[in-house]
């Protein structure tokens, strides 16, 4: 436990990249291909919101 | 209307098609293969890195980190130019493809078996690459085309020496031999041994950015190697072979 702790602080490229996150996220989502549409619409929803709506909200 | 929404009209509908639109370009884009992941999670970490420095009263951080977004820009660009680019290609041709894997039939496999036992035999190399999920087109249409049915007769006139297609690399998509004579870009992977040959290397290469499995038949020894992602396995036998097989293209 606090080896991988010390491991997370003293070098996070290896502690990421030793568990090969990248190759485990693209065959998620290569799996799970309308995944990228939801959240391309979250991401379009919240732009709507912060740039149309927040301001009027807070103002 | 309520006040919340006095600023919402029409062009806000059309405002938010577009935001969806490039978002899912993007994401497609990024998340195309591990390679250009990664580029882009390094963009994202100095991103990050930049506005942890521009917000917080990190004075020699914010010097440091102002710059490096733009810089990783141009790194991604020099470094990743193969990738975004072979990327780039094969994102539109794999979204037409229909969504369901074809795999080869028994009788394809067993002729693969059959050509890689009688190569690894007479030990004449051979490079047998057999899609799934994300398209070798790339590859295939820079090879000589095929479209013939897989039969073990026609992989070992392929690979036979001294003919203008055996140096190459034969892709099997489903029961069909779509090319010969490809070419992948070969593995840079440091654990292997430094005499690893050029055979190899490409059947590792073509297993770490693709889910394929490549049978490869060494021309020095003889011995059958499957390559699967990033990691090659010798075969002991046919009947290792046809296992391995069998669990792929199931």
């Amino acid at each position: 436990m606090f080896k991988k702790i010390f491991n997370l602080i003293f070098e996070p490229f290896k502690f990421f990249g030793s568990r090969d996150l990248s190759t485990k996220i693209v065959a998620f989502f290569d799996r799970h291909g309308w995944l990228v549409y939801v959240i391309s619409f979250l991401v379009a929803l919240s732009a709507v919101f912060f740039k149309y709506i927040f301001p009027v909200l807070i103002s | 209307m309520p006040d919340w929404a006095s600023n919402l009209s029409w062009w806000t509908l059309l405002d938010f098609y577009l935001i969806f639109i490039l978002a899912v370009l993007v994401l497609k884009f990024v998340l195309h293969n591990k390679r250009v992941f990664s580029l882009f999670t390094f963009f994202l970490f100095t991103i990050l890195m930049y506005a942890l420095a521009e917000f917080l009263p990190l004075t020699i951080s914010n010097e440091v980190f102002t710059t490096l977004p733009f810089i990783s820009i141009i790194f991604i660009i020099i470094v990743g130019a193969p990738d975004l680019r072979l990327t780039l290609e094969s994102m539109w041709k794999e979204t037409t493809k229909s969504g369901a894997v074809m795999m080869g039939s028994e009788r394809t496999k067993n002729e693969i078996v059959k050509a890689a036992m009688l190569l690894s035999k007479d030990s004449i190399g051979g490079l047998i690459t057999i899609e799934k999920h994300n398209t070798l087109d790339q590859y295939s249409s820079r090879a000589i085309m095929l479209n013939s049915d897989v039969s073990h007769e026609l992989l070992i006139n392929i690979f036979t020496p001294n003919t203008p297609l055996h140096d190459g690399a034969v892709i099997v998509r489903g029961d069909k031999l779509v090319c010969a004579g490809a070419y992948f870009v070969l593995s840079s992977n440091d654990n292997f041994e430094k005499t690893t040959g050029s055979r190899h290397r490409a059947a590792l290469g073509i297993s770490e950015i693709t889910d394929s499995l490549t049978v490869v038949v060494s021309e020095e020894t003889g011995s059958i190697s499957v390559a699967i992602n990033g990691v090659m396995t010798k075969m002991k036998d046919e009947n290792a072979l046809n296992e391995y097989l069998s669990l792929f293209m199931r």
